[in-house]
């Protein structure tokens, strides 16, 4: 399989989150071998938080929104997360769900290299 | 005795059989031997002839009973009485006589035999110029896929305006009946009576939701637990974009006799374009969502619809690795729930068989008149 392709603008978006470190974990480190892949179910849910928020500051998305909520710029969706409201905890879920899968992909792909 | 091809008894053979120009009776015999002794109608004579022939030959038949129905026995010189005379009952026996000399001589003029008929002993084949009326027909009637779309909103009206665009125009090319409530017309008002219609098979639109409700217009419910009739979802297949409508709203409705229900348990999010993207990233949401729609209309089963809609989820997340979108592409697809029977399928029309309103006596006056009625 192969690595999936993390557009350039995207890269400064932590994947993962190393919490004895307290060091945010990113795509070409990944894959440079420079750093590991600390999987998301071992970290406490305070630095899964860390980790979500970390993303949302440098997600250049500009507005994400439910059907039935407001629209919400990046510093609404870190306000939502920090707060622990609706949105933010859909958000915590959403972004680790996929990162799981997503690391499981970049694990894979350098597995087969 | 032998006649021309025919068997005579002996006394009737002695009977005349018409009248020649000069008023001599022409025998049976001189007929066979000069047939143009039979050209025309006997009906012809003057009815002094006519009774004068129809006498002669009664004379020489033995004495018999002629049985008349109604009327009793009569002899033979009782007939030519009545026929003497000129009774009703004479000028009919002349009359019958007449008949009878005529079919005799073109018999003999042209030398065949009639033959018994060979009786079929299966039924007669219709004759072509019988028209068959059936008592009852097929048709085939278009099912509705009823649409509520609200375009009112600031969120919701563009996946409508998509939807109109992309999905509604499947389901009239399978043959579907579309009828889309958008508007001010995306009301429950409007939507009660198509929903409970006959034909109507499948609902599905874009509209804001909670647990319990799915809404149209001005966010007022269109369907919400405890508050519609069973009928309006019943052996319907159901699916809303919306958030959370499977968490109370689609159990609710299987439970009222909706086949299958697809919906979300939480809320749906997505993230509106990033134009400095080269993917309309909010369009792979509505694509994907849509599919369950689509694939729906082309026959599929709730089932397969679902496990469509999931992969094209996943297709889009592949679009745009590493991105909110991809997160949230992946939430919408892992809390999208199918709900009743997974077998489920809808079909763009219905066989309706309609049996006309005769009575036994309006067939019989029909059979009479020679037309066949069957089913």
């Amino acid at each position: 399989m192969a690595i999936p392709n993390i557009p350039e603008r995207l890269r400064r978006m932590p994947l993962s989150y190393d919490p004895q470190r307290k060091k945010f974990i990113h795509f070409d480190e990944i894959v440079s071998g420079k750093e590991r892949i600390v999987p998301l179910r071992t970290l406490a849910r305070a630095d899964l938080k860390r980790l979500i928020i970390e993303r949302a500051r440098h997600d250049p998305t500009p507005v994400q929104q439910s059907i039935s909520g407001p629209p919400l710029s990046r510093e609404q969706v870190v306000a939502a997360i920090e707060n622990d409201e609706p949105f933010g905890r859909a958000k915590v879920e959403a972004e680790a769900s996929y990162l799981d899968e997503l690391l499981e992909q970049i694990r894979e792909g350098l597995a087969s290299r | 005795m032998q006649i021309g091809k025919l068997k005579f008894k002996s006394h009737a053979a002695k009977k005349p059989i018409a009248i020649s120009p000069t008023g001599k009776f022409v025998k049976t015999s001189e007929l066979s031997d000069t047939p143009s002794l039979a050209v025309g109608s006997l009906h012809a004579l003057g009815e002094d002839d006519k009774v004068r022939l129809a006498v002669a030959r009664y004379k020489l038949e033995p004495n018999f009973k002629l049985a008349l129905v109604g009327a009793g026995l009569m002899s033979r010189d009782e007939i030519i009485e009545h026929m003497q005379k000129r009774t009703d009952f004479g000028q009919l026996a002349v009359n019958v006589e007449m008949d009878y000399c005529n079919q005799l001589a073109a018999t003999l003029a042209s030398g065949a035999v009639p033959k018994w008929p060979i009786i079929p002993k299966g039924p007669l084949p219709l004759p072509p110029h019988w028209k068959v009326v059936k008592k009852c027909v097929t048709v085939s009637v278009p099912n509705t896929a009823l649409f509520c779309e609200n375009t009112t909103d600031g969120v919701t009206k563009s996946f409508a305006q998509y939807r109109i665009k992309k999905v509604h125009p499947v389901f009239a090319a399978r043959g579907f009946k579309v009828v889309a409530l958008t508007g001010t017309d995306d009301t429950r008002a409007k939507f009660v009576p198509i929903a409970k219609g006959a034909g109507t098979v499948y609902l599905s639109g874009i509209g804001h939701g909670s647990a319990d409700r799915y809404t149209g217009h001005g966010n007022i419910p269109i369907l919400q637990v405890g508050h519609y009739d069973a009928a309006e979802v019943k052996g319907k297949a159901t699916h809303f974009l919306s958030c959370q409508t499977a968490l109370q709203l689609g159990p609710d409705a299987v439970k009222q006799g909706s086949l299958a229900y697809a919906g979300y348990d939480v809320n749906f999010t997505f993230v509106w374009d990033n134009s400095s993207t080269p993917i309309d990233e909010v369009r792979l949401f509505m694509e994907s969502d849509s599919t369950f729609d689509i694939a729906m209309a082309n026959g599929a089963t709730a089932k397969l619809a679902y496990e469509l809609t999931y992969k094209a989820f996943t297709a889009a997340m592949a679009l745009v690795p590493g991105t909110a979108a991809a997160a949230w592409l992946k939430y919408d697809r892992d809390h999208l729930r199918l709900l009743g029977k997974s077998a489920t399928t809808i079909a763009p029309s219905r066989k309706l068989k309609i049996c006309f309103p005769f009575s036994a006596t309006a067939e019989a006056s029909l059979a009479m008149a020679g037309v066949a009625v069957s089913e």
